[in-house]
């Protein structure tokens, strides 16, 4: 068996990743279905519910990028440089007041968070429910909405916070 | 002259017949304490293929540590050969050298042959395949995804004057300075045993399209080498949100590691390098 799983992963993966997608995908179902005659007893109901099973690689850059326009390296870079900066701005902010100061604390927090949330998702629920994310950019989006609403029309973040420790 | 050299090997002579003696102290002392068995019983993951409707379950196995090798491999090896022809497992050089006992014991990914069977009777030890990976039969998991990923990545020397004329292999030596060397040690010495990627929740959730530490490991271990000239290349490979991003720095790959390796450390390095390169290019 290790010697035919070996063969089959190599036989299989290598040409399979320089491809065209549609021969890809044809050839990599056949694989699959290979595999679960052999090995699973799979019930008949398994079938139906193909959307929600989670698909076994190998998968190209393309298909693993699924949309995104940014690379993910200059993403990643981003989400860092935006995390080590907010520990210097977070009190700075809250020390100096004003509207500029409530403006750099809503983007920075509602950007970290959103990321922080958008990878627990990518991890655990994408895969089952691929419009979670969609929904997930309403909802931050409505967020920093209501936070510039807050900022404009009332006392501002960093007012709330003074006056919250004020209690 | 006879009687000279007979006198010059009386001590050695002395000396052989006191190590005889403790030689045969010892085995008697051996002897006596192996009057009382100690059996020790294992829980081994079964599961075959071949019966229609069987469900994964645990069989136990009293095997006795007296008559059994120090380590996990030599008790499964006993109890193929004494008690059940039918256990499977994947073994072969017995010294951590191949990585193909790799399974779950007590709870942790290691190599069989290389985990000490813990001397406590009165505690079962629990022997599973792999975590999240499909079972084949009993112990022996399928390594195809696996494999097919560690193909992935190219892990063989890449140069750019041999891609375009492949008469110039083997026209020049490789050199590389013993500086350049080292950076490779920690790297080369795994022995792909998936202990590590089996390990990772990562890996668990999204081994389909995550690359996993091992393999991620080997991908630092060929971008980092001076003599390949694909450093490029193989940073632009992992150029998107799921081959190495999924990696969230848990360390249970390096906490697993039966060779002591670092996977987690080599990929931190692999997100260095992605930040720093021109990912224009």
């Amino acid at each position: 068996m290790a010697s035919s799983s070996l063969l089959r992963g190599c036989g299989g993966a290598r040409q399979l990743f320089f491809r065209p997608n549609s021969v890809q995908k044809a050839l990599s179902c056949h694989i699959r279905k290979d595999i679960s005659a052999k090995i699973f007893s799979t019930s008949s109901s398994a079938s139906s519910l193909e959307y929600f099973r989670a698909r076994r690689g190998p998968f190209t850059p393309e298909e693993k990028q699924h949309g995104h326009s940014m690379l993910a390296s200059t993403h990643w870079k981003i989400e860092r440089v935006v995390a080590i900066s907010m520990l210097p701005i977070l009190p700075a902010c809250i020390y100096l007041g004003g509207p500029v100061s409530d403006f750099i604390i809503t983007t920075t927090v509602l950007a970290h968070g959103h990321w922080g949330v958008h990878g627990v998702l990518t991890d655990y629920v994408e895969k089952f429910f691929p419009p979670v994310q969609y929904l997930w950019y309403i909802i931050s989006i409505l967020g920093f909405a209501g936070m510039m609403h807050f900022n404009y029309n009332d006392v501002g973040i960093t007012k709330a916070i003074a006056m919250f420790w004020s209690l | 002259m006879a009687t000279a050299a007979v006198t010059k090997l009386a001590p050695a002579r002395r000396a052989l017949v006191q190590l005889c003696q403790t030689r045969c102290a010892q085995t008697a002392a051996a002897t006596a304490t192996q009057e009382q068995p100690r059996y020790k019983k294992f829980k081994i993951y079964r599961w075959d293929p071949d019966k229609t409707g069987d469900k994964p379950s645990l069989q136990e196995y009293d095997v006795d540590l007296n008559k059994c090798g120090p380590m996990v491999l030599d008790a499964l090896i006993k109890i193929k050969n004494e008690i059940d022809p039918t256990l499977t497992f994947r073994r072969s050089c017995r010294e951590g050298i191949c990585g193909s006992c790799s399974m779950n014991i007590g709870g942790v990914n290691t190599l069989a042959c290389l985990c000490k069977i813990n001397a406590n009777t009165s505690k079962a030890l629990k022997v599973y395949p792999l975590p999240h990976m499909y079972v084949v039969k009993d112990l022996v998991p399928d390594m195809s995804n696996f494999y097919a990923q560690y193909r992935a990545i190219e892990p063989y020397l890449k140069q750019k004057d041999i891609e375009s004329d492949e008469s110039k292999i083997g026209m020049e030596q490789n050199l590389q300075s013993v500086k350049d060397r080292a950076k490779l040690d920690g790297l080369y010495e795994c022995i792909l045993c998936a202990c590590c990627s089996t390990s990772c929740p990562s890996y668990w959730w999204n081994s389909d399209k995550y690359l996993g530490p091992a393999v991620l490991m080997q991908a630092y271990r060929w971008m980092i080498d001076s003599r390949d000239e694909f450093q490029q290349e193989r940073l632009q490979m992992m150029e998107d949100s799921f081959s190495v991003y999924r990696c969230h720095t848990i360390m249970n790959c390096t906490k697993t590691c039966p060779k002591g390796l670092n996977p987690g450390l080599a990929i931190g390095e692999i997100k260095k390098l992605l930040a720093q390169y021109n990912n224009k290019a």
